[in-house]
């Protein structure tokens, strides 16, 4: 399980699954988000500089919208990481999977409303991109906390900070062997390279298909949980079967 | 200790009604767009000597090197942002062109499209009450190609000068209000 699995039984693999299928989802939303808005879905170190520079020139809505946009962001991990737990305590699949289901349930909401309704106001624009904004807050945060912050999609200046010194790192013997180092040049590669290919795929099917390409993007998330679901069922099912096996039978 | 812990809490109460505040009472710039500008200044880049084969421009102007994007050269215009994204654009010579205009962004990104689809995207990089100041748009890490200057201008003046002409929507409410004053319908 990429996303369900718990904390201690995490392996190396659900972490590269989780990574690079969540950065083709961030990389896709945020080029949609560009194209359709002509703002960043994803960039918040972009939109703090915005937020400064409107500041300095002293436009109160601008600051206002950019402001709630980073609100948002923010909203976004906040309801993430208070799933995972605080719900996630009692049930820990449920408060993992409900941060997805709500990305998943806004994402299907931009793309309906975009393809229905949209008639390219500013304010539809700025409330639109705030809900974009939020999901990719839930999406990072989620995938943070669930990894214990190996894995963060949407955070690509830090993620090419730390590519650089990896690789940097690799170019010396004596952490070329480090198994760890080599699985995070690894991951760290894969996320990138699944941003930029989500991004691609982002921007094709936007220019085709319009508002519905968002649609797909949910559809990969939905693809994850239920991936996770159907693995989780088929593992309580075997270890079921495995404890039946185990119990001595008696005869009458 | 409780001190500074009421100062953290009046610091979130301010941000946050700051930033409500400044949502709702800043001008909104589809508002600030709306009326007449007229056209005062314009510069268009020249492209570097050798950056591209002389056969594919030739004016000298460095947007001539995109030629994916649709660049339409305003000069000494008269632009109209009308309600419900409607623009009319005249021309020194007289000649009117509709479009339709609509803000994206943060209010910051101005975008045209034109009755044959043509498609024009510009940076707003001021709009005061009197001046507007559009970059034409290559991105959003590229500075602009080509810079257009705008003044605030009357409408009514643009009209008598037959720079504008009376929209569909003006020349029904003009008739409605002629109608109106016609002595048979004086009530």
């Amino acid at each position: 399980m990429m996303l369900l699995e718990r904390a201690e039984k995490r392996e190396r693999h659900h972490d590269l699954w989780l990574g690079g299928s969540t950065a083709a989802v961030a990389g896709f939303v945020n080029v949609c988000s560009v194209i359709a808005f002509f703002a960043f879905a994803s960039n918040v170190t972009g939109h703090v500089a915005i937020f400064a520079e409107e500041l300095v020139k002293g436009h109160t809505h601008q600051i206002g919208v950019v402001g709630a946009w980073l609100g948002a962001f923010i909203g976004g991990a906040f309801v993430a990481n208070l799933c995972v737990t605080f719900i996630g305590d009692r049930n820990p699949r449920i408060g993992r999977a409900i941060p997805l289901v709500l990305e998943i349930l806004a994402l299907v909401g931009v793309g309906y409303y975009g393809h229905q309704y949209y008639a390219e106001t500013l304010t539809e624009t700025e409330y639109l991109v705030g809900i974009l904004l939020f999901t990719m807050g839930l999406q990072n945060s989620m995938v943070a906390t669930v990894s214990n912050g190996i894995v963060k999609t949407t955070h690509l200046t830090g993620l090419s900070t730390d590519l650089g010194m990896e690789l940097s790192m690799m170019l010396q013997q004596r952490y070329r062997r480090d198994d760890r180092l080599r699985f995070k040049l690894k991951l760290h590669l894969l996320i990138f390279a699944m941003y930029i290919l989500g991004g691609v795929l982002g921007g094709v099917l936007f220019l085709r298909i319009d508002f519905q390409a968002f649609h797909f993007a949910a559809l990969g998330l939905a693809f994850i949980l239920v991936h996770d679901l159907v693995i989780a069922r088929l593992t309580a099912a075997e270890s079921l079967l495995q404890r039946e096996s185990e119990v001595p039978r008696f005869r009458n | 200790m409780q001190v500074r812990l009421l100062l953290v809490r009046f610091l979130r109460v301010f941000v946050t009604s700051l930033l409500v505040a400044a949502v709702g009472c800043g001008a909104d710039p589809e508002e600030a767009l709306l009326g007449c500008w007229s056209e005062t200044g314009w510069t268009y880049e020249r492209a570097d000597e050798g950056t591209a084969p002389k056969s594919r421009w030739n004016d000298g102007v460095r947007f001539r090197q995109y030629p994916d994007r649709q660049v339409v050269r305003h000069e000494a215009e008269l632009w109209e942002f009308r309600p419900r994204g409607q623009l009319a654009i005249g021309d020194l010579d007289g000649t009117l062109d509709q479009a339709r205009w609509r803000l994206k962004g943060r209010g910051h990104v101005l975008t045209i499209r034109h009755a044959e689809n043509s498609f024009e995207v510009y940076d707003i990089k001021e709009l005061s009450p009197q001046r507007l100041v559009l970059h034409f748009d290559m991105g959003m890490e590229v500075r602009g190609i080509a810079r257009l200057e705008f003044s605030r201008t009357s409408c009514n003046a643009a009209m008598r000068a037959g720079r504008l002409k009376p929209s569909a929507e003006d020349l029904a409410l003009a008739a409605e209000e002629a109608r109106a004053d016609e002595p048979g319908n004086a009530s």
